[in-house]
């Protein structure tokens, strides 16, 4: 096929898409618009995600913790319109998973992950990505897009291929581009309105691109049919430039950000670890390191990435990083633990088994004595 | 003679190619017994009235009540091939702890698997080598606690593993010792 012919069938599939592409629903006003009412099928929705919210928590995805959730709500409500509150049920769940992503049900009901707070800096930074999520709420987008959706799932049935279908899923898994351009200016307003500095608007989305960087995502499914990332930061940087020309400074937030988050910090580079991300794992645990210089359990969690990733001098990296737990905190059992298997390892059994011993005197419950137990026989020379 | 019965194992591969059970389950019938003409052969002793899923590429899905109530899975998995749920992979000559920490990893990264607590993992032999055993607790993506038992172990180049799932509430303790009857009835040839 040559390049002209090439060039011929992709115009002809660019032109059958937009000739497909479902017409926009009727926009609403906003929740905050006098004599807001809801109409049927958006009730239907509200009780979806009232549903879906109950499902989560039973799930055991989401985290349970009571003052990272008061803290998060604040901001939240920070952020929202005072007439919109009354409306909506205003509400931030952190799910227990290592990626990065947020999304709000059509309630009010924001969703976002423990990987996204752990990279967030600030509670700038927080608020953009709230605030985003916060307006999909306040101007009833959700509705929208799945009146747009219903309609465009009949036109796309009518196709004989499946180039149709590919839109209307992309309209269920994120909303289309100029509501998401919306969200941005509108999300931005309120960030500006509740006095926080709006220069870290872009970095949600380095963070972002950096993620798609690592995981090796080519082209993420929703930011295929949304502004694609670079697009989102250039709309964030035009407003700065324009709308916002010559505001600085403001509300960063950040010692009070750190001070919330700061256990998803290692429990987020826990769960990168066991997800075998080793690279943004030794960057949880460093970050948590820069929060607390003297938690002992960050340089145990780095001797495991370390131990785990393996290669050229990973043994003897793994054996520093036990060694500097311990010495800063005897009573760390991670610490121990490590130090003991990474001791026994290189056969320095005397010193092996103290911390061996120290680890189960620490963790008298510890689900993996049994093995610990044969290693202290093998350096016994009693077992294996 | 050499000939003839690679020929003779060509045309039966080909016919159980062609000649495939339809129905999605089948009695297991006492003992399931992959059956392989080529690489490793599985084996396991299950109760006769317990059903196994056909159409499986590779290993064992079984069950008695249905899956929601109980299953024993067998996998076989191939060093530095990817695993479903971590990027870590399985590496030969894996000691059994070094092996239970990439699985566990796996099922603990699952997206279904919600709240995972290890409550005891050990050693163990499996099949006549040594391998591990871990019992864990979780809730599935509709919040129902299960608990499982995941056990593995390194035969040759690959690794195996065996997994029991049953709500944890009643389901889990009826099961739990036909399972380690089928664990220790567990070969590989």
């Amino acid at each position: 096929m040559t390049a002209r012919v090439r060039c011929a069938v992709a115009a002809t599939l660019l032109v059958t898409a937009c000739a497909v592409a479902p017409p926009r629903a009727a926009r609403l006003p906003p929740v905050s618009a006098p004599g807001f009412a809801m109409e049927r099928d958006e009730r239907r929705l509200w009780r979806e995600a009232a549903e879906m919210d109950a499902r989560a928590r039973k799930s055991g995805a989401v985290l349970e913790e009571a003052a990272l959730e008061r803290y998060l709500l604040g901001v939240a409500r920070r952020l929202t319109p005072r007439a919109a509150l009354d409306r909506l049920e205003v509400r931030v769940r952190v799910i227990e998973s290592p990626g990065l992503s947020a999304f709000v049900s059509p309630d009010g009901g924001v969703f976002v992950t423990m990987g996204l707070l752990a990279r967030l800096e600030n509670e700038a930074q927080l608020a953009i990505v709230l605030g985003h999520e916060l307006v999909h709420a306040v101007n009833r987008h959700a509705i929208v897009e799945y009146r747009t959706f219903k309609h465009g799932a009949a036109l796309a049935s009518a196709l004989p291929f499946g180039l149709g279908e590919l839109g209307t899923k992309a309209a269920v898994t994120g909303y289309s581009r100029d509501l998401e351009r919306e969200a941005d200016e509108e999300g931005l307003a309120l960030v500006a309105a509740g006095g926080w500095d709006i220069g870290e608007a872009t970095r949600p989305f380095e963070h972002l691109a950096a993620w798609v960087k690592e995981e090796e995502i080519e082209e993420p499914f929703l930011f295929a049919t949304h502004p694609r990332l670079e697009e989102r930061m250039e709309s964030y940087r035009a407003l700065l430039r324009t709308r916002y020309a010559g505001r600085r400074g403001g509300d960063l937030g950040r010692e009070r950000y750190q001070g919330a988050v700061r256990e998803i910090v290692l429990a987020s580079a826990r769960l990168d670890l066991a997800a075998g991300r080793f690279g943004p794992a030794e960057q949880g645990a460093s970050a948590y390191l820069a929060l607390r210089p003297r938690a002992a359990e960050a340089h145990a969690l780095l001797g495991d990435v370390a131990r785990q990733r393996g290669g050229d001098g990973a043994d003897a990296a793994a054996l520093t990083q036990y060694r500097t737990a311990v010495e800063l905190d005897p009573r760390c059992p991670e610490g121990q633990r490590g130090l003991g298997l990474a001791l026994a390892k290189r056969n320095e059994r005397d010193a092996a088994r103290t911390a061996l011993r120290a680890y189960l005197r620490l963790s008298p419950d510890a689900v993996d004595r049994a093995w610990i137990e044969g290693d202290l026989a093998a350096l016994d020379g009693r077992g294996r | 003679m050499r000939i003839r019965l690679a020929t003779l194992a060509c045309v039966a591969a080909l016919a159980a190619g062609c000649i495939h059970d339809d129905a999605p389950w089948r009695e297991v019938g006492g003992k399931y017994d992959s059956g392989n003409w080529f690489g490793p052969r599985i084996s396991m002793a299950l109760p006769g009235d317990w059903m196994k899923l056909n159409h499986l590429d590779d290993g064992l899905v079984a069950t008695r009540d249905g899956f929601n109530l109980q299953s024993i899975k067998i996998r076989r998995v191939d060093p530095g091939k990817p695993l479903p749920h971590t990027k870590k992979t399985v590496a030969k000559g894996m000691r059994p702890n070094e092996l239970a920490e990439v699985l566990l990893d796996d099922l603990r990264t699952d997206g279904s698997a919600n709240g995972l607590k290890v409550l005891d993992t050990r050693p163990a032999s499996i099949a006549g080598a040594a391998g591990f055993r871990t019992t864990v607790a979780l809730k599935d993506s509709f919040g129902l606690k299960v608990k499982a038992v995941l056990c593995g172990v390194m035969i040759d180049d690959h690794a195996w593993q065996i997994v029991y799932v049953a709500p944890a509430r009643h389901y889990f303790e009826k099961d739990l010792a036909t399972f380690d009857a089928a664990l220790a009835s567990f070969r590989v040839r």
